[in-house]
């Protein structure tokens, strides 16, 4: 489990520790049923406050991402329909990466990637 | 639970006056104590250890009054760390090792002399020969090793090198991995405690400034640099306090209460407590 | 109490060497008021003790550690008639080997001095630390030895001793119990800074 937790970045650290162990959870990198690091030890193997990781790990049990059975740990949730669709967003937002990293070396500027996405849309209905 | 409670603690001193202190330090967590000189530290930590009496108020510490005719009990689950106090420098780490042995029910020689080792301080020399830093480690582990469930620390971090106290907060740090272990720790140096702490205490000239979890803190606060003209601009229930400086204003702001057209910038801990003392002149 | 009584006899007996050379040169003068010396010195070792403790403040950690206060005062009694007693037997080894016979009256006169003199002088040294409390100590010692000659205190001691050993006895534990007491109180009365 990877987690990089910046100080200089303008967003809080709960932020950053909330939306990195849901992006790990989303892309799959971490699957259903693994156990996380107890709140403790990730708090302390990263040097940021326990009562921060406990917040961030609050927030990702709320949502659905992550069970915490007393005694036991934290273990990433199966994945429910909104956890789903996020997935999917993702992995939209991947190829849509993908396609602006490969746009300039053909030359093409936003306006003309929007528009041959609207064409391609046309062409399909 | 926690394992300090300070409940309206109020101290008079000639010129000198804590006054009305409450706050916690919430079991399995580190809080800083963080004030100038003077500002009431040590006289915090001396009213904890009941070293002095408090004029009023109630300090209840791994959960009994430190009042009770068991406090001593309660000594034994406690370890601290006094700036400047040390074993006589006669000794050597091994007549402290039996000292200790004597002193702490709890006392485990293996950690003392593993932490020693890790440390790599001379078990044969005089404390006399040892600098600063040595005798910070060594005063450190003299409060570890009969595993404390509170510790505490004035100002051990003051005066050392900077690799000597990363070593000391890894420590320390790696100290809390149990939930059941607390620290409280004083010291002007506010970078070393924005590094580990959960909670910051800011105390000015006597009185409680500041009591809230750290990343709270460094979440709600933030610098604005504005002109003059720009100051009519900002809504004054935004504004904790104001410094003029020659072209401009730094004000220390809420960061929810400002819009988004003002930028505001990053503060770290010392600048929050370097802002808020001057707010509190 | 044990752990203290072990740091203070550390630390002592790390000073020991300068003891030793001090003791074995007054017990080597054939002069019954060299015994007393030697007795005196032995009874001044709390004081090195509280010395090195004032010097690396451990008074002040000594506080926060769980000792209580009964044990960090009766502590530096138990070491100075530990090094009185100590004093006592080297003389009587030295003057064996030497002379091949000892005076126990002296024995005893010195026992007698050594506790008042501590009785005497830890008070102020709890009180005020060792620096001020030596010179009480040293203060004393010259009102005993100016008394002494003045009374011609060995033939007066000799007399009184025996007369009323039990007596002699009787006030050696009263002011050693008085003294104790007093300095318990200084060392509960809570510091102001």
């Amino acid at each position: 489990m990877e987690i990089i937790i910046s100080n200089s970045n303008n967003s809080p650290i709960y932020e950053q520790l909330y939306t990195q162990i849901k992006n790990l959870i989303i892309s799959d990198s971490l699957k259903e049923g693994e156990s996380l690091p107890s709140i403790r030890n990730l708090a302390k193997d990263l040097k940021v406050s326990v009562v921060t990781t406990k917040k961030a790990y609050d927030a990702l049990e709320a949502e659905g991402y992550i069970n915490t059975m007393h005694g036991k740990g934290s273990f990433v949730a199966a994945k429910n329909t909104e956890i789903l669709r996020e997935t999917k967003l993702k992995e939209i937002e991947d190829y849509m990466e993908k396609i602006m990293n490969i746009a300039p070396s053909c030359n093409l500027d936003d306006d003309q990637i929007i528009e041959m996405f609207k064409i391609f849309i046309k062409e399909n209905q | 639970m926690n394992a300090i409670e300070i409940r309206n603690i109020e101290k008079n001193y000639q010129g000198f006056k804590l006054d009305n202190v409450s706050f916690d330090v919430p079991k399995g967590s580190i809080v800083g104590l963080v004030g100038e000189n003077g500002a009431g530290k040590s006289t915090i930590i001396n009213l904890i250890m009941d070293i002095i009496d408090c004029d009023n108020g109630t300090i209840n510490v791994l959960g009994k009054s430190n009042k009770d005719k068991n406090f001593i009990k309660t000594k034994q689950d406690i370890g601290i760390v006094i700036d400047e106090a040390y074993f006589p420098e006669i000794l050597t780490i091994m007549n402290v090792e039996k000292i200790l042995k004597l002193t702490f029910e709890n006392f485990d020689s293996n950690y003392y002399f593993e932490l020693v080792d890790k440390y790599k301080l001379p078990k044969n020399k005089i404390l006399k020969g040892f600098s600063r830093g040595m005798k910070m480690k060594f005063g450190i582990i003299t409060a570890l090793c009969h595993k404390p469930k509170l510790l505490i620390l004035d100002e051990a971090t003051s005066g050392l090198d900077p690799l000597v106290r990363n070593e000391l907060l890894d420590t320390l740090n790696e100290y809390t991995r149990n939930e059941e272990n607390s620290i409280l720790m004083s010291s002007h140096i506010v970078s070393d405690l924005e590094k580990i702490c959960d909670y910051i205490v800011f105390i000015h000239k006597g009185k409680l400034v500041l009591f809230e979890e750290k990343d709270e803190i460094l979440k709600k606060y933030g610098i604005l640099k504005i002109v003059e003209s720009d100051l009519v601009n900002i809504p004054t229930n935004a504004i904790i306090c104001k410094n003029k400086q020659s072209f401009g204003y730094q004000l220390l702001i809420l960061k929810n209460e400002v819009s988004g057209s003002y930028k505001t910038e990053l503060a770290t801990l010392e600048d929050i407590i370097i802002l808020l003392s001057m707010g509190n002149m | 109490m044990k752990a203290l009584l072990i740091k203070d006899l550390y630390v002592v007996v790390k000073n020991m060497k300068v003891l030793i050379i001090v003791m074995l040169l007054m017990t080597l003068f054939n002069d019954p008021s060299f015994t007393i010396i030697s007795a005196i010195y032995g009874s001044t070792i709390p004081m090195t003790a509280l010395a090195y403790d004032e010097r690396s403040y451990f008074n002040k950690l000594a506080k926060v550690l769980p000792y209580s206060v009964f044990s960090i005062t009766v502590s530096k009694y138990l070491l100075g008639y530990i090094f009185l007693a100590l004093s006592l037997v080297f003389t009587i080894t030295v003057r064996m080997l030497f002379y091949g016979e000892f005076s126990s009256t002296i024995i005893v006169l010195g026992m007698i001095f050594g506790t008042s003199c501590m009785a005497l002088s830890l008070p102020f040294m709890f009180k005020y630390g060792s620096a001020k409390g030596r010179l009480v100590f040293i203060f004393l010692v010259m009102l005993c030895t100016i008394g002494t000659n003045f009374m011609n205190t060995y033939e007066f001691g000799l007399n009184v001793l025996n007369n009323s050993y039990a007596l002699m006895f009787l006030f050696v534990v009263i002011i050693n119990v008085i003294s104790i007491l007093i300095s318990l109180k200084i060392n509960t009365k809570k510091s102001e800074m």
